[in-house]
């Protein structure tokens, strides 16, 4: 198996955080792959981003990435990679064609080379016949499309793009989609940054929960969800009865793993349908009284759930 | 791609800039010339006052004139730091696999071709009223060198602030702390003689102060080497104190 990118106990701790921003990431992404990282605001995804993309240095541990250390061979490493920063990426006082051009020299090609591989860039985002207008008159989706094209100059190895379509609407997002799943057929390992459960199910081959700057979990999606079985959630009325409730359901299904929150309760088991009914049936006899009672397929959501032991916000596709 | 080549490539997204806008650069001579109509017309009966260098003030104020420009120029430019810093810009370039010196000589030479260009621009708005450069051609040759000179020393104190700064209000702060003290109390409006004491003494470690003397014997009195190469050397000390300065604050900004 060939790794494009490894970490090996990779930590970030900021000048004056009393916290690590990332804290012993060990990683390894398969090339070809698209990688997907997830995790709330502020669960360190962009640090790790930052430090994968040499963009700032590790407090210890190192990454290779194309197998050149970032610690200590972070041009090499640049050489490989392409990057879509969070952040708006591009000059608005310059054309779509001179922001491209640009990064086509800064990339590293020149002359015919860096034309040649502009223009097709600027075809495949449906740019061309803009490309001469000023990138500040450009639509959200437009420029970002256009950002994420300005990763894929010169088909780099690895092309990290963080939270890409963070803000798009559904079309837009899916347009960059189709973007993303060409890199990936045109050779690019993707890594991947977002906070969009969908994205990550949809586009990932694997992805990697982050919480705390800790990885929790990495596997292919249906694995995690699989392995999770299904879901029953519980809404009641009082905290009171959580402990009551929680003693029934461990009667019920001895394996269930019972997470709290404020008048909830996750059960997570292997047996939804009868857990659900038998719940129903015991609750009332006991006079436990419940909100709602629900119960599915684990989604990411639950996988996020289950790992960091709580809720990250979801937003739909 | 070399180190060079990749400044080049990072300075001429500047000069792209201006070509879309060419207004801004109207609206950065507007200072300059104020001061050299306006404040020029304003003050001319000073050239008569006994013992002041010259009898036509214009000619006396022009070279002030160009250190103010080449000081607000170089200076201002370096906001573009500050906006690539905050809007995630800054970050994409350093991405690439360009040396990091790149960067900062790519910002350095945006702001020198801007600076020529209103150089040039007020030499030739100016002459009509000064007749010209009492050195000559080499006199002509010499401001140029001059005002790279003290421009670059500028640059790096203006990309010095512009790193330092976390917001443009404070970058805009720190320049206006600076430029404002530093023209008034230099001999870009009067001859330092003219001066308190302790302003004059002020102004003898200004560089401002030297790139105005300089150009003004130029102007004024022709080729005095003396004068000239005492500016040279000022002008080149400052650049290298000016310079160390910039590279220790690049150095932990850029950090990478």
């Amino acid at each position: 198996m060939e790794y494009v990118i490894t970490t090996n106990k990779l930590s970030k701790t900021y000048a004056k955080a009393k916290k690590p921003a990332i804290s012993n990431v060990n990683l390894s992404i398969e090339k070809g792959e698209i990688f997907g990282l997830l995790g709330p605001n502020g669960a360190g995804k962009s640090t790790l981003t930052l430090l994968l993309t040499t963009l700032t240095k590790p407090s210890s541990g190192d990454g290779l990435v194309g197998g050149h250390s970032i610690a200590s061979a972070p041009n090499k490493v640049r050489s490989c990679l392409g990057y879509c920063p969070q952040k708006a990426s591009l000059d608005e006082e310059l054309t779509a064609w001179e922001n491209m051009i640009l990064y086509a020299q800064l990339a590293g090609l020149a002359g015919r080379k860096a034309k040649k591989c502009v223009e097709e860039l600027l075809e495949e985002a449906g740019l061309t016949e803009k490309q001469h207008n000023l990138t500040k008159s450009y639509s959200g989706g437009m420029s970002r499309r256009l950002e994420v094209m300005g990763a894929m100059i010169g088909r780099p190895q690895v092309i990290f793009l963080d939270e890409p379509t963070i803000g798009l609407d559904p079309a837009f997002r899916r347009e960059l989609w189709q973007q993303i799943l060409k890199a990936r057929e045109n050779g690019s390992t993707i890594f991947l940054s977002t906070h969009y459960m969908e994205e990550a199910d949809e586009l990932c081959d694997r992805i990697a929960f982050i919480d705390a700057g800790e990885i929790k979990v990495v596997g292919k999606p249906n694995e995690l969800k699989n392995a999770l079985g299904e879901v029953v959630h519980l809404r009641i009325f009082s905290d009171t009865n959580a402990a009551a409730i929680a003693e029934k359901i461990k009667e019920l299904d001895s394996g269930a793993k019972i997470l709290n929150a404020p008048n909830e309760l996750h059960i997570f088991t292997f047996r939804g349908e009868a857990m659900s009914s038998a719940l129903i049936q015991t609750l009332k006899l006991e006079n436990l009284p419940i909100k709602s009672i629900s119960y599915s397929g684990a989604t990411l959501d639950d996988v996020f759930l289950h790992y960091a032991g709580q809720r990250m916000f979801e937003e739909t596709v | 791609m070399n180190t060079i080549k990749q400044s080049v490539t990072i300075g001429v997204r500047g000069i792209r800039h201006l070509i879309h806008h060419p207004i801004t650069m109207v609206f950065t001579l507007f200072n300059p010339l104020v001061w050299f109509f306006i404040y020029g017309q304003l003050s001319k009966d000073v050239a008569q006052i006994p013992g002041f260098p010259s009898d036509n003030y214009t000619l006396f104020v022009l070279p002030g004139v160009l250190g103010i420009a080449v000081l607000s120029v170089t200076l201002f430019n370096a906001n573009n730091v500050v906006f690539d810093k905050w809007n995630g810009y800054f970050a994409k370039l350093l991405s690439f696999p360009i040396s990091r010196i790149s960067l900062a000589m790519g910002y350095s030479i945006d702001t020198m071709i801007q600076m020529l260009v209103i150089l040039t621009l007020l030499f030739i708005i100016g002459l009509p009223f000064t007749g010209g450069l009492a050195a000559g051609w080499i006199g002509v040759i010499l401001v140029y060198i001059l005002s790279i000179m003290f421009g670059f020393s500028m640059t790096f104190l203006g990309l010095s602030m512009s790193l330092a700064s976390s917001t443009a209000w404070e970058f805009f702060g720190m320049v206006n702390f600076i430029q404002l003290p530093m023209f008034f109390m230099s001999s870009a409006l009067f001859p330092q003689d003219f001066m308190p004491k302790w302003l004059s003494v002020v102004a003898q470690f200004n560089p401002l102060s030297h790139y105005v003397n300089a150009v003004r014997s130029l102007y004024i009195d022709g080729l005095d080497w003396s004068v000239v190469g005492t500016a040279a050397g000022v002008l080149f000390l400052f650049n290298i104190l000016l310079f160390l300065l910039v590279n220790s604050i690049y150095r932990k900004v850029v950090a990478v």
